[in-house]
């Protein structure tokens, strides 16, 4: 299987991600897409990988995977004292500092 | 023939739920589609040889973080929160933008990488028959370091699989050299080599993740502590 078919696929996640990110008002949706972006960076990176013979290709996913547990970590905790605070995470009602 | 079946079942899968994802109402429903989508990935990983990140695919995304979002969106009980949806102005824009980057990004995937950056495998194979070049000799001594491999031991298990009477790596031909460098270099998604290379070459990184880690444990326990009445200014 070409690399290219890997990275065709890569892309539609990415993008899929990115119109997620910008149409859903829901702060947990868009984390989610942020996931999603960030599992499909993961597959271009172990397809490059394998294409060079390399092992760093899935060594650097286990580090985007590493970062990406502690991102949600933070993230949803944020959101939780968020909810906290304001009864919602609406993204388009949380907007205090727009200014 | 394996490889494409799996990559064409759970590429459709993958993509289809990754749309339920950004499709679906309630965001239990996403959350779930997400799982589906983790698990299609963790099949594209297999398909690649990646054995272990799929392991870790599914332990750490269609385990760990995910429970950590159903855990979060029952605790705030969002499904009743759902906003009326209606198509308006910035979400046609969002869709066009998107629809734009993904033209785009499928260009640069087509077009950056055209196959003439071979991996270094194939580069010698035009004599049939010669004897073993000193270009390969040197990729399998970087492989051997780089995974921590005796020579010994590939002279043992490796060259009689792929040229039977044979016992040492030198006495292999050009073609049996490629594709011992070939079998070496697919096995790198096995565990014990993944942890070789993280242990030894990435060893300092591999440290520094625990920092990340330990930040993170710090701020999480920071920012959803509650301020004890009596002790709160």
């Amino acid at each position: 299987m070409a690399l290219q078919y890997y990275l065709i696929l890569s892309a539609l996640l990415f993008t899929i991600g990115v119109i997620g990110v910008l149409i859903r008002r829901n702060a947990i949706i868009i984390f989610m897409c942020i996931e999603l972006m960030l599992n499909a960076a993961n597959l271009a990176f172990v397809a490059i990988g394998r294409e060079l013979g390399d092992a760093s290709g899935q060594i650097f996913v286990f580090f985007v995977m590493t970062v990406a547990a502690a991102e949600v970590a933070i993230g949803l905790a944020i959101i939780v004292s968020v909810f906290r605070h304001r009864e919602t995470i609406n993204i388009d009602e949380i907007n205090t500092m727009k200014g | 023939m394996a490889e494409q079946i799996l990559f064409i079942i759970f590429g459709i899968l993958a993509v289809g739920s990754a749309i339920c994802v950004i499709a679906f109402k309630n965001p239990i429903h996403s959350a779930l589609a997400l799982v589906l989508t983790f698990f299609s990935l963790a099949g594209l990983f297999i398909s690649l040889g990646a054995y272990f990140v799929a392991a870790v695919q599914v332990i750490v995304y269609a385990g760990a973080i995910m429970v950590l979002f159903l855990f979060v969106i029952m605790l705030l009980n969002l499904g009743r929160l759902q906003a009326a949806r209606q198509i308006n102005k910035a979400k046609v824009f969002a869709v066009i933008v998107g629809i734009i980057l993904a033209a785009e990004a499928i260009y640069i995937g087509i077009r950056v990488y055209d196959g003439t950056a071979v991996s270094p495998s194939q580069a010698g194979s035009a004599v049939v028959g010669a004897a073993i070049t000193t270009e390969q000799l040197d990729q399998i001594a970087t492989l051997e370091s780089t995974y921590q491999l005796d020579r010994a031991e590939i002279n043992s298990t490796y060259v009689p699989k792929i040229a039977e009477q044979k016992s040492t790596v030198e006495t292999l031909t050009a073609s049996e050299a490629n594709q011992l460098i070939e079998k070496l270099q697919g096995e790198m998604g096995k565990p014990d080599r993944i942890g070789t290379v993280l242990f030894t070459k990435f060893l300092l990184p591999f440290e520094v993740t625990s920092l990340i880690l330990l930040a993170a444990l710090i701020g999480v326990i920071v920012l959803v502590k509650r301020e004890d009445p009596d002790t709160a200014a």
